[in-house]
């Protein structure tokens, strides 16, 4: 059994799941989408990713997920999936906007081939914002009927929801919109100011004027006994919610590019920046990771409520 | 200064220190190099300002003869390994192309009209894998592309 590094620990290959950019390319422009032109022509070639994933398999490694761009428009991906099945990947994670599902053919092959974590871009709950932020009018009918082949396969696709200025106060209605169709588990993911988006920053708010939004999607989350996770956002922006918060480093993701490789939680759009005034807070390394930097170089830390185990423990900076 | 030169001899030691041009060498062919003789001898590399150093000290005993014959297999090696570095590079679009068969052949990939290749940019109808009717594969950038024509 082989180890892998990742921020500044050593773990089996065994607990990582090696996430392979496989290209950048996509079938849709989202508008808050960070991936540039330039990005978007770096695919890395199927000989490299089948050696990446032959030595991985090699060391020990048994969960691959396939990141993007979006990774069903690539000719080959299904087969590559079936060959990562065969030699004993055994979870097996393909995030997707979901328009390729709305076939019930590639659903089926999907499942078949051995994809085992369905993790679905949901952007909305309603035709007009769908097609508004994908930028293509049918979008929503698309994928809704992707979630239903998929439902229809016994698969339990999971939403990730980006939190931005159009979105926010609409969470807690996509949660039910798409719990009702079958998706149980919801990760909040925070709009990134990062390439493509960065200039872009009427897309991100503060969070405290997205708090209640964000709060009512937890809340109708547990009325209808689904889960919802948030990502990115530092426990003392959501008070009171911990049970909400993820902690990135317990997937355990390698990303894998055609630039670099690299933990995930170290990753630019990961949060990975503390302040001065996170100092002493008993959070601190623990299950927050810090803000975003896209996040602090807009907003600062004023809004950070850090929890200081004593008060001697309070840096001064923020005293 | 010598693009490539012995800088230090000691045959009662059996060691040698030679340096070379960093701007003529790119690294990875001194690491090839290097690596051909490590059979022969102990290598360290460093560099100091614009130049690699390498020191050697055989394993067996070398006198000065022999010190300076391998530093001409050295510089040999270099040139070799250069070159093969070129060669490879020209050639990596096909050694992938064949790699890529190869191993999905291995692996029991479809072949035929399930090529494992990307989808062809230029050819955006052309993804292959399935009916797609809606034209939902086709990637956006052959869309901006048409929108722009």
């Amino acid at each position: 059994m082989s180890t892998v590094k990742l921020g500044t620990q050593w773990f089996d290959y065994a607990d990582v799941l090696v996430d392979v950019m496989i290209g950048y390319a996509c079938n849709v422009q989202c508008d808050f989408c960070s991936v540039t032109d330039q990005m978007r022509e770096e695919n890395m070639p199927l000989a490299s990713v089948m050696a990446i994933l032959s030595d991985a398999r090699a060391r020990g490694a048994t969960k691959v997920a396939f990141g993007g761009g979006e990774p069903t428009i690539r000719k080959g991906l299904l087969p590559l999936v079936r060959w990562c099945r065969d030699r004993g990947y055994r979870s097996i994670k393909l995030p997707s906007n979901g328009l390729m599902y709305s076939y019930k053919e590639y659903a089926r092959e999907a499942v078949d081939a051995g994809v085992t974590d369905f993790n679905l871009s949901l952007m909305a709950h309603t035709d007009a914002l769908y097609a508004r932020i994908m930028g293509r009018p049918d979008a929503f009918a698309l994928v809704n009927q992707g979630v239903q082949n998929l439902v229809a396969l016994k698969q339990q696709p999971i939403g990730d929801l980006i939190v931005k200025h159009d979105t926010w106060m609409h969470l807690a209605d996509s949660v039910e919109y798409w719990a009702g169709m079958g998706v149980r588990r919801f990760n909040l993911w925070l709009v990134s100011l990062s390439d493509r988006n960065k200039d872009n920053l009427e897309s991100l708010l503060p969070v405290s004027t997205m708090r209640d939004g964000i709060f009512a999607a937890f809340e109708r989350g547990k009325q209808l006994g689904v889960t919802v996770l948030s990502r990115h956002i530092p426990l003392c922006l959501l008070p009171g919610h911990a049970e909400h918060m993820a902690d990135l480093r317990e997937d355990r993701v390698l990303v894998v590019s055609p630039r670099a490789s690299f933990a995930l939680w170290e990753s630019k759009i990961s949060p990975s920046a503390y302040t001065a005034k996170c100092a002493g807070c008993v959070h601190q390394h623990g299950i927050c990771l810090g803000l975003r930097r896209d996040y602090l170089d807009r907003y600062g830390d004023g809004e950070l409520v850090p929890e200081y185990a004593t008060a001697a423990a309070r840096a001064p900076s923020a005293a | 200064m010598s693009q490539t030169q012995i800088d230090t001899l000691d045959a009662a030691t059996s060691t040698m220190t030679l340096s070379l041009d960093m701007g003529l060498y790119p690294r990875d062919v001194l690491y090839a190099a290097a690596y051909v003789f490590l059979d022969r001898a102990y290598v360290l590399l460093d560099r100091v300002d614009s130049r690699y150093v390498v020191h050697l000290r055989g394993k067996q005993k070398l006198d000065e003869t022999a010190l300076r014959a391998m530093a001409g297999e050295f510089s040999n090696e270099l040139l070799a390994q250069a070159l093969r570095l070129r060669v490879a590079k020209a050639n990596q679009k096909i050694i992938e192309d064949i790699t890529t068969l190869a191993i999905a052949g291995a692996g029991g990939m479809p072949s035929g009209d399930r090529d494992p290749a990307l989808v062809d940019l230029d050819q955006p109808g052309e993804d292959g894998f399935l009916d797609d009717p809606l034209g939902i594969a086709e990637p956006w950038e052959a869309k901006k592309k048409d929108a722009a024509s």
